[in-house]
């Protein structure tokens, strides 16, 4: 029989004497040269801001990553154009993400917008860069920098229900601003405590709905979120109001009008003490306040709802950003559903396969379309609302939270 | 907020040189981790990539730099486990060479025979097993941490944990039973 020994501290010596005292010979180059060529996923963004200053703004930014079914041409053409596809899916290659000082397309004069023309914004990620909003056509054509005179980087555009203006985030001063849709007129019509995202205009133009997060310097992600409406009579605030407030473990995120503008669709995310998604779920609210009916229950990681105003339904994307029963992002599949007002009749629109992502649905103002974003190069997809049928939209590399502009 | 939290912070803002120095930091030791649990020099290199590579893509979800550490051995672990289940192919055993011993670590060995036991045990553990003894006893996670990279709830770390060292103790014994045997006909 052994004598008794201290077991655990055997086991210490044995794991650290027998552990490689040296690191790998490869793998450290290796590893910062493939990084640089992968794009950092844009889930809860920490944005720190004004560092002189020493304060850190948190921006919760649940971009819709994607997966999509893919034309065969377009399929081929973006194969041949990836030298990364057939290595890691990991390695993918860095998309086209031109600079206002670099890009001839955004150097020159942008193309005007024309009245009655249909224009995508959209949300563009530079590679470990700031985000800004960028505007094109449909085809991908006229891909031009939406550049209003405000400081720092801009996203979550929003078109007025017009087309003639667009609501956006200024991501450094953390606030709500509205200009004219070639950028010119913005002005600041709300601020937030940490910062704003995702505005959203009401049917008739007067209001507009958004989120305001608070968040701290020492935890990333926000410790709490409010949906407030902004009033607007032309470009002046006429008012402001809170409609609904959570603290986490749940926070309440993107705001969608109903056709009527009596109710709010939004998302809730739920989280536990570390961090960890464990659910989300989209729900209504009235928009004069009051308590979350629950569409959808937490399980099912619904996200990222839009209301259709022509058809009255709501789409949703089952996004799952950092569960622990679910690690690893990349064996996730995201697929776009259905749902009415009133929680029934949910449908599973999208059949992705395993690994492919859609998120970020938002309707095209006829109904018969969701435009969406993939995952993976966060290019912008139709999907055709009766068959799920995806398309991917040319020339929209790097784009997430994607609008069309209505056009009536 | 400690050097680290910033770095993180700093590497979920896009900043590649701080990412750079989170990984040099760690990277002997999640190396290390990796080849404990496998016992497979090249698929220890590839699995530390793997997850270093996943780190850099998804460290904006990590919402609390803190955490960084923990966050990191789950990816290992993840890792860990789709090369395990790629090695069953080929199942072999790494035998260590003797220059990757530290002389300290070997000094501290008092007792003869018993680190060859050890490894030999250690050896025939399960990857779950190994897994657990890896993040406990080398990786120094505390029990939370070690939940949140096993996907497992503490009572059941406990337990595995637990069940790991009794095997070890019990392969232990049986051995030195059979020399003590082998001893006693040859006396």
């Amino acid at each position: 029989m052994l004598p008794p020994i201290d077991l655990e501290r055997q086991v210490r010596l044995m794991l650290e004497a027998r552990a490689p005292h040296r690191e790998p010979d490869r793998t450290f180059a290796s590893v910062m040269e493939a990084t640089r060529r992968v794009r950092q996923r844009p889930r809860y963004i920490a944005s720190l801001l004004g560092h002189d200053a020493g304060w850190a703004a948190v921006a919760i930014r649940r971009v819709a990553p994607v997966f999509a079914v893919v034309s065969l041409a377009v399929a081929v053409l973006w194969s041949v154009g990836s030298p990364g596809r057939g290595g890691s899916p990991d390695l993918i290659p860095s998309p086209v993400h031109p600079t206002a000082s670099s890009s001839p397309s955004l150097r020159a004069s942008p193309p005007a917008i024309a009245e009655g023309e249909a224009w995508i914004a959209a949300r563009i990620e530079g590679p470990g860069g700031p985000s800004r909003i960028e505007l094109m056509r449909p085809d991908g054509s006229g891909r031009h920098l939406f550049a209003p005179a405000v400081e720092g980087p801009a996203s979550y555009p929003d078109w007025s229900p017009d087309g003639r203006r667009i609501a956006f985030v200024a991501d450094r001063l953390g606030s709500v601003w509205v200009a004219g849709a070639d950028g010119t007129g913005a002005v600041q019509v709300a601020s937030c405590t940490g910062s704003c995202s995702h505005p959203s205009w009401s049917p008739d133009g007067t209001r507009i709905a958004f989120t305001e997060y608070e968040g701290d310097e020492v935890t990333v992600g926000p410790t709490a979120s409010s949906i407030r409406i902004v009033g607007l009579d032309g470009s002046n605030v006429t008012s402001i109001r809170s409609v609904i407030r959570l603290e986490r473990p749940l926070i309440v995120d993107v705001p969608r009008w109903s056709p009527d503008s009596t109710l709010l669709v939004i998302a809730v995310d739920r989280f536990d003490p570390a961090g960890f998604e464990t659910g989300a779920a989209i729900g209504t609210v009235p928009s004069s306040g009051g308590q979350i009916k629950y569409l959808t229950s937490f399980e099912e990681f619904a996200y990222y709802p839009d209301w259709s105003w022509a058809t009255d339904t709501i789409v949703y994307s089952t996004e799952v950003i950092a569960s622990k029963a679910s690690p690893d992002p990349g064996d996730e599949t995201w697929n776009l559903f259905t749902i009415r007002p009133d929680g029934s009749g949910a449908t599973m629109l999208t059949d992705l396969s395993r690994g492919s992502r859609l998120a970020g649905p938002s309707w095209t103002p006829d109904g018969t379309r969701i435009i969406a974003t993939r995952d993976d190069t966060h290019s912008g997809a139709f999907v055709d609302a009766a068959s799920g049928l995806v398309t991917l939209i040319p020339g929209t590399d790097g784009a997430s939270h994607l609008r069309l502009r209505p056009t009536p | 907020m400690s050097m680290q939290d910033q770095l993180v912070r700093r590497a979920q803002a896009g900043d590649h040189e701080a990412f750079g120095a989170l990984v040099h930091a760690v990277i002997g030791r999640l190396y290390a981790s990796a080849r404990l649990i496998l016992r497979d020099p090249d698929k220890a290199e590839d699995v530390v990539q793997d997850v270093l590579i996943s780190a850099w893509r998804d460290v904006r979800a990590l919402r609390d730099p803190g955490r960084w550490d923990a966050w990191l051995h789950r990816l290992l672990v993840r890792s860990c486990y789709r090369a395990a289940k790629q090695h069953r192919r080929r199942e072999y055993v790494e035998i260590p060479f003797a220059l990757d011993y530290d002389s300290a670590a070997r000094d501290d060995l008092a007792l003869v025979g018993l680190r060859d036991q050890l490894e030999r045990a250690f050896d025939r553990l399960s990857t779950d097993q190994r897994m657990v003894l890896v993040l406990a006893y080398f990786a120094d996670l505390s029990l939370l941490d070690i939940s949140t990279a096993l996907d497992i709830p503490i009572g059941t770390t406990k337990s595995r944990l637990h069940r790991a060292m009794a095997v070890l103790r019990a392969e232990i014994d049986s051995d030195a039973r059979l020399a003590t045997a082998v001893d006693g006909r040859t006396a």
